[in-house]
């Protein structure tokens, strides 16, 4: 019975997977430092997706729940390790790493150095405005969609996402 | 809306956010219009380089913890090392006195020594001794007591002018004298 369910459910999970999981990796790879990371903890979402699932119940509306999965999974890991971030100095980048694996047009017209500098702002932003950069503005959620899926109000998304916008400017003009 | 908008408007409306009367002064006012379109390149350059691959972070060496931080530890530990070198001397020392008799043994000596000069009763012995007839075996008997009563009254020989003269060895009696 537990086979058929799950034989049910395994489509339902690929089209999920296939349609939400590069916007879950990207949004883990903003949230967190490691990209290794990050590929680990966006795997362990869709598990929890995958338990959701197999649970059964109401409807869910997956793109929202997703979301508030993923930031509290980030912030949870985020938590837990901040010994190892604290002994690794996490505030320098390989070189080599700069571009990324496909530099859009945008990234070929700054300066790696300027590219460094605005990755540096990114993570040094607190994590309430690093969250609702990512949500708002990188990943196009709605003030109220962003507001749900981090649990406060559509008026603390909009003053996060100033500040936000402040601090990352600066950081593009190279005032930080 | 005759005044230009705030930085914190013009944020809101790059997204798609912002008042009718906030749209409205944008459209009409050039300079409100150029920091909109400058803040948005901005935000284009700033989204373009953070939907990007993030770099990897730089391995480098682990940070040395600072001195300071062991030093609760190090004052715990000569705290620890100290008196366990206080007790590790000490212990040796009784032992050694329990070996050579015990300080009970020397203990009851000195008290002894200071008994016998307390309480030295040989020169009442002496003259005991004289006042009983001989044979007596040194045991008293009934009609012995009126010889004993009168060697008894004569004092102890420590007392008063007979302590020049007499065979005293109470020491501490003559010290009252």
């Amino acid at each position: 019975m537990v086979g058929t369910a799950a034989a049910a459910d395994s489509v339902n999970y690929e089209e999920l997977y296939c349609a939400h999981r590069p916007r879950v990796l990207r949004l883990c790879r903003l949230l967190l430092s490691d990209p290794d990371e990050a590929h680990d903890l966006s795997q362990e979402v869709f598990l929890k997706m995958l338990h959701q699932l197999s649970a059964g119940g109401e409807e869910i509306a997956w793109g929202p729940w997703l979301n508030r999965v993923t930031v509290n999974a980030c912030r949870d890991r985020w938590r837990v390790a901040w010994w190892r971030r604290w002994r690794a100095e996490p505030h320098g980048f390989d070189e080599a790493a700069l571009p990324g694996d496909s530099p859009t047009p945008e990234q070929e017209a700054l300066g790696a150095e300027q590219r460094r500098e605005i990755w540096k702002a990114f993570r040094g932003l607190p994590a309430r405005q690093r969250e609702v950069f990512a949500l708002r503005f990188l990943e196009g959620c709605s003030t109220e969609e962003t507001a749900q899926a981090l649990g406060v109000t559509g008026g603390s998304v909009k003053r996060h996402l100033f500040r936000a916008v402040q601090r990352m400017r600066g950081a593009l003009r190279g005032d930080s | 809306m005759k005044r230009c908008l705030s930085e914190r408007a013009l944020v809101l409306l790059s997204v798609g956010e912002g008042t009718a009367a906030e749209r409205e002064h944008r459209d009409g006012c050039s300079t409100c219009a150029a920091r909109l379109r400058a803040l948005t390149a901005d935000l284009r350059g700033i989204g373009g380089v953070l939907r990007g691959a993030p770099p990897r972070l730089a391995r480098r060496e682990p940070r040395r913890a600072p001195l300071w931080r062991f030093a609760p530890a190090l004052a715990i530990a000569v705290l620890v090392g100290v008196i366990g070198v206080h007790r590790l001397y000490e212990r040796p020392r009784l032992e050694r006195v329990d070996g050579e008799g015990g300080a009970e043994a020397s203990v009851n000596a000195s008290a002894e020594e200071v008994s016998d000069a307390l309480f030295d009763t040989s020169g009442e012995r002496a003259l005991l001794a004289m006042a009983l007839p001989p044979g007596a075996g040194g045991r008293l008997t009934v009609t012995e007591a009126p010889e004993v009563e009168r060697a008894l009254g004569l004092g102890s020989p420590c007392t008063g002018e007979r302590f020049v003269g007499a065979d005293c060895s109470d020491y501490t009696s003559a010290l009252f004298f």
